[in-house]
């Protein structure tokens, strides 16, 4: 009997000790493995640059590693070199750290900065649709009238639920909510950019920033760098895979990372891409260092005899962007040279029969689907004629047809059949765009025999993909 | 020969008051370009003799350009503000910008004039890199930063088209549109 006590009182001690360190441990909520961040400079920076790398070491250590692995931080380039202002900047503003000093900031870092150590590849990256055309599409309410502002308000932004009456001709619409915005910006000015507002702070408000390539700053300066060369390690490796235009150009409507992967090329890049080389200096990065190009390959690294652009349409001969194919001019670059600059690129690897295939594949396929172009406007103008378009083109069969035809199939089939990819040429394109201009047509046959238009959108489906 | 003899009796006194016109411009042309005039025109004390160049002298004096460095060296508005390719050059613009100035004075009202505007829109024409070359002879010198030492190589072989103030937008004036906006009482 007086064992069992004991055992009982050892029992008890045990789970009390037990259930002590279950409630202590409980208590201790993630701990932090890592330990405080701390990063203590000596040399090569100025007083006020080390205080900002010291203090933001402990509050956002992962910037700071990014900043102290990269060339940057090698070349005693720190965050007060890219990020102090002039007072009188309109971005100019103040973190915790800086009030009651003399020195301003601005968390936006535009291309403007970038030039003043990198001046020629800022030039001709601002010539480039890269820049300004970039984010014309998103904010620039004489842009086709101001429609692409009503797509992100009126329509995605469910405005017409509340039947609000925007006004196109000004940057955020006014009375546009935080929800209103919602779909501008998580999507559209994500890649393209938009226009930075401020608040009183000069803080960016509205959601206008962190924005993508083209965004236009306070300071009238456009362009962010920081996309490709992401923040902060600006890594010239990071910019020469395919991941880094892959994160615009994808999806149904230019699947150019896709189209990229299902190429030879991008074969090679997914099955021995692990063993090249892509950190050779800018113009030196040659075959050899790669078995097969990347995007940055073929549309702007320096290769063979042609020199490094940050220009992307450079070695473009045709827009294939738009909704009727052109060969490149004005703004938009120069296609006959573009062509040539192109030619350059592909004889580093391939002989004139293999290119001259390729190309001229590209030029009837273009040709091919310009037919199909051709054929819709003329459908369109005697509808339009005939006062058998819909008045909302997105609860208007054959025009929603339209915009499938070029923005997506279109897209698909012209892309594809430029970058090698037959999947994205022939099932998600010319498959697809034939299909869609012969609903048009069985639409356009119904209108024009009944002289009406039928009563509900026969598209139903939200995309062809 | 008559009628090369007639303009000429015709003109006896034309020609006096001529000659005394041509005479008093030529003498006030050489006057203000001779050496003591340039010399009196080329400093500050000259240039804020207009009102409104005051807060620019301000922010002038509290720049690296104003003397706040080790060396106390300090350039004059000239130095910056006006071409110095050749005399002519020189002289030309000098004139000009000197003219220009006068008549700006006397129909801007400093007091609303959108001076920072005018700044970012003005920059490049009242700047000069053979100016700024005049002092700054080696650009790429020792232990010069990396990020400059790209820039200034790729600005040597004319690899681009930037100018010196384009990189360096406020080197001449510290503070320069807050000096303004507290001398001419704007509340920005």
């Amino acid at each position: 009997m007086r064992r069992s006590f004991g055992k009982i009182g050892i029992m008890c001690l045990a789970l009390l000790i037990v259930g002590a360190v279950a409630i202590a441990t409980a208590q201790t909520k993630y701990p932090n493995l890592a330990g405080k961040k701390e990063l203590v400079i000596k040399r090569g920076f100025t007083k006020e640059a080390l205080s900002c790398i010291e203090c933001h070491a402990q509050k956002m250590p992962g910037i700071m590693e990014g900043w102290r692995a990269s060339r940057m931080s090698h070349a005693g380039i720190s965050c007060y070199d890219c990020h102090v202002v002039e007072k009188s900047s309109p971005m100019a503003s103040q973190c915790e750290g800086l009030k009651g000093t003399n020195i301003f900031i601005s968390p936006m870092v535009s291309s403007k900065t970038c030039s003043r150590c990198h001046p020629q590849e800022v030039e001709q990256f601002l010539k480039s649709g890269h820049a300004k055309l970039a984010s014309k599409a998103v904010m620039d309410a004489s842009k086709i009238g101001g429609k692409l502002l009503k797509l992100q308000f009126h329509y995605e932004g469910a405005g017409f639920m509340d039947k609000k009456a925007y006004k196109w001709n000004e940057g955020t619409p006014k009375g546009a909510e935080g929800i209103d915005r919602a779909a501008r910006a998580s999507g559209c000015q994500m890649c393209h950019g938009t226009t930075v507002e401020l608040g009183p702070d000069n803080k960016p408000i509205n959601e206008t920033w962190p924005g993508g390539v083209g965004t236009r700053y306070p300071d009238g300066s456009i362009g962010t760098c920081t996309v490709c060369h992401e923040r902060h390690t600006f890594s010239k490796s990071d910019a020469r895979k395919p991941e880094a235009c892959g994160a615009c150009h994808l999806g149904p409507d230019h699947p150019n990372i896709e189209i990229y992967l299902e190429s030879k090329h991008g074969q090679q890049f997914l099955t021995a891409g692990d063993e090249w080389e892509f950190d050779s200096p800018p113009d030196a990065w040659e075959p050899g260092d790669y078995t097969a190009p990347t995007c940055a390959v073929c549309h702007m690294s320096g290769i063979g005899e042609l020199a490094t652009t940050h220009n992307v349409q450079e070695r473009l001969k045709w827009d294939l962007m738009h909704k009727k194919s052109v060969v490149r001019s004005g703004e938009r670059g120069d296609g006959v040279k573009g062509e040539q600059n192109m030619k350059k690129v592909c004889a580093n690897c391939h002989g004139p029969t293999h290119i001259k295939s390729q190309r001229d594949t590209l030029d009837y396929s273009v040709a091919l689907y310009n037919k199909y172009w051709d054929g819709a406007v003329k459908m369109k103008k005697e509808l339009a004629d005939k006062g058998l378009l819909g008045k909302d083109p997105w609860q208007d069969g054959f025009q929603e047809l339209m915009y499938y035809l070029w923005h997506h199939t279109g897209r698909r089939a012209r892309q594809g059949a430029a970058m090698n990819a037959p999947d994205y040429a022939h099932w998600h394109g010319f498959f697809q765009v034939f299909q869609v201009y012969q609903d048009m047509e069985v639409i356009y046959n119904y209108r024009i025999k009944n002289k009406k238009i039928e009563e509900l959108s026969t598209v139903m489906s939200s995309a062809p993909y | 020969m008559a009628s090369a003899d007639a303009p000429k009796k015709a003109g006896g006194k034309k020609g006096w008051w001529f000659g005394v016109i041509i005479g008093v411009v030529l003498t006030v042309v050489t006057v203000l370009a001779s050496g003591f005039m340039i010399e009196t025109t080329n400093t500050d004390t000259f240039c804020v003799s207009c009102h409104v160049m005051t807060p620019f002298r301000t922010a002038w004096q509290n720049s690296v350009h104003g003397g706040q460095n080790p060396q106390g060296f300090a350039a004059q508005c000239v130095d910056c503000h006006l071409p110095h390719g050749d005399f002519f050059q020189f002289f030309t613009v000098k004139a000009m910008t000197g003219t220009s100035d006068v008549i700006h004075n006397l129909y801007i009202d400093p007091y609303t004039y959108d001076w920072a505007g005018a700044t970012e829109r003005n920059r490049l024409k009242f700047t000069f890199d053979n100016a700024c070359r005049r002092c700054h002879h080696v650009l790429v010198p020792p232990g010069i930063k990396r990020g400059g030492f790209l820039a200034h190589r790729a600005y040597l072989r004319g690899e681009t088209k930037k100018r010196c103030a384009e990189c360096h937008p406020h080197v001449g004036h510290k503070d320069m549109i807050e000096a303004v906006n507290q001398y001419f009482k704007k509340n920005i």
